[in-house]
């Protein structure tokens, strides 16, 4: 988003030992001093990882109590208000973003609900991309923990690492696995650079894209992989807003544990916009990130499209459920004022 | 929390509309639109001082919510039964007479 003068958040992550912290100091090298505030999540007693970012020592606060998955939400809240603050007070160099690298046993959700949910934090600070790292060598036995298939549901980014120690045939099969399980997401190796801290418009067309190729539509049946999924759902016309947000907030509040990513670019109905204004829609669980709302439609077909990237839910299921209820509404609207449609009451 | 009258502000919820008349007017539509459905329980929507709202149970109990992420829990709460969206019994659309 251009004009947000908050400091952007990226959050760096992947399984225990798939090189996180050997791409965070390829990253930090790569960047100019001072410019990224790191903290970074370790579980156990004693951190390490601090002692090999040592470039970055001064700046950067250990969080070594627990994961932060669990126990630790708290702190990660205290941690990047006291870096803001110390910024503010002139006793940190002005950084122009800050990156947290989680235990590779942490599920990166709550870290980015911290952001969006803590009213005093996202006056600060805006969530800008969560980068997973994904150990091409150990991925098959990383791929049965639940944590795995979270940090790649919520990737931006994914990164493949050790490459060059699995065999040549494995690797593809995981880049096409990967393809399929996240079409959200750009899949590089770990050499290559660190992602875009402000997100431009011309991006949100390449994810898009990504999602339509990759993506099952749901209408057209379900292709299970292991416990997740990704499905596109299409909506017709011009979405009004009312009904999404009663649909949307419904549909998580009942299910937001299975949805592990939805992502969507849907065409508001709005005054002066005949084809509906563009709105990206960002979320994770039950949160959802404020609507971006676009100046022009950034390519494609101009349809709207919601991506779900879920577990354990059913895509037919969900598109069923959305026609239902625009059917309901398109009801109502087409009833007389004050000539009260009267739907049967359920008890 | 407004230091005067003790009000909650709003929560900044992803779905709440703009501030401002458009946003007082587009707030007013979402109510509608959400008293629509919460019919089927009979269910009751209000708005309350342009802050939060002021959710009705069948029985006359009522409940404050902040916004509508927070609509459904108080929504079951108040009808003792969960809402699944997913195995909803819509009604079907009435015949012409």
């Amino acid at each position: 988003m251009t004009g947000d003068a908050r400091l952007p958040v990226g959050v760096l992550t992947g399984s225990l030992g798939s090189g996180k912290t050997t791409l965070l100091r390829q990253w930090l090298q790569d960047s100019p001093a001072a410019e990224t505030a790191v903290l970074i999540n370790e579980f156990g007693a004693v951190g390490l990882d601090h002692l090999l970012v040592g470039r970055i020592d001064a700046d950067t606060v250990l969080l070594d109590s627990g994961c932060i998955c669990c126990a630790i939400r708290g702190e990660l809240k205290e941690a990047l208000w006291r870096l803001h603050q110390r910024r503010e007070r002139g006793e940190l160099p002005a950084f122009q973003r800050v990156l947290i690298e989680t235990t590779g046993l942490a599920a990166p959700g709550p870290v980015i609900a911290t952001l969006i949910g803590d009213a005093q934090l996202r006056q600060v600070f805006r969530p800008a991309h969560v980068a997973t790292v994904v150990d091409a060598l150990h991925a098959a036995t990383h791929a049965q923990r639940p944590e795995w298939q979270a940090q790649v549901a919520a990737a931006d980014r994914l990164y493949l690492s050790k490459t060059d120690l699995a065999r040549p045939q494995d690797a593809e099969a995981l880049r096409a696995q990967l393809a399929r399980l996240n079409p959200l997401a750009v899949l590089g190796n770990s050499r290559q650079a660190q992602p875009a801290w402000q997100e431009q418009p011309v991006q949100e067309s390449s994810w898009l894209a990504r999602a339509i190729a990759g993506t099952p539509r749901s209408r057209k049946g379900q292709e299970p992989h292991g416990s997740i999924q990704a499905f596109c759902l299409e909506l017709d016309g011009p979405v009004d807003w009312c009904a999404l947000t009663l649909w949307l907030t419904w549909l998580l509040h009942r299910h937001g544990e299975r949805v592990l990513r939805l992502k969507g670019l849907v065409a508001v109905a709005a005054e002066g916009w005949p084809q509906g204004q563009p709105t990206v829609l960002h979320g994770m669980g039950h949160l959802m990130h404020a609507p971006e709302h676009l100046a022009e439609w950034p390519g494609g077909d101009g349809r709207s499209r919601l991506v779900f990237i879920a577990s354990g839910l059913n895509g037919q299921q969900v598109d069923d459920s959305w026609q239902s209820f625009q059917r309901f509404f398109a009801q109502d609207n087409g009833a007389q004022p004050g000539a009260a449609p009267g739907p049967a009451a359920f008890h | 929390m407004c230091g005067m009258c003790g009000l909650l502000q709003g929560s900044g919820h992803w779905s709440q509309a703009p501030a401002g008349s458009a946003g007082r007017r587009q707030r007013l539509i979402q109510i509608a639109r959400a008293n629509r459905l919460l019919a089927l329980w009979r269910l009751r929507l209000s708005d309350f001082h342009g802050q939060s709202y002021l959710l009705q149970g069948p029985t006359g109990a009522s409940v404050l919510v902040p916004d509508f992420g927070a609509l459904w829990p108080a929504a079951e709460r108040l009808l003792a039964r969960e809402l699944d969206l997913l195995a909803m019994p819509w009604p079907q659309p009435e015949q012409a007479p």
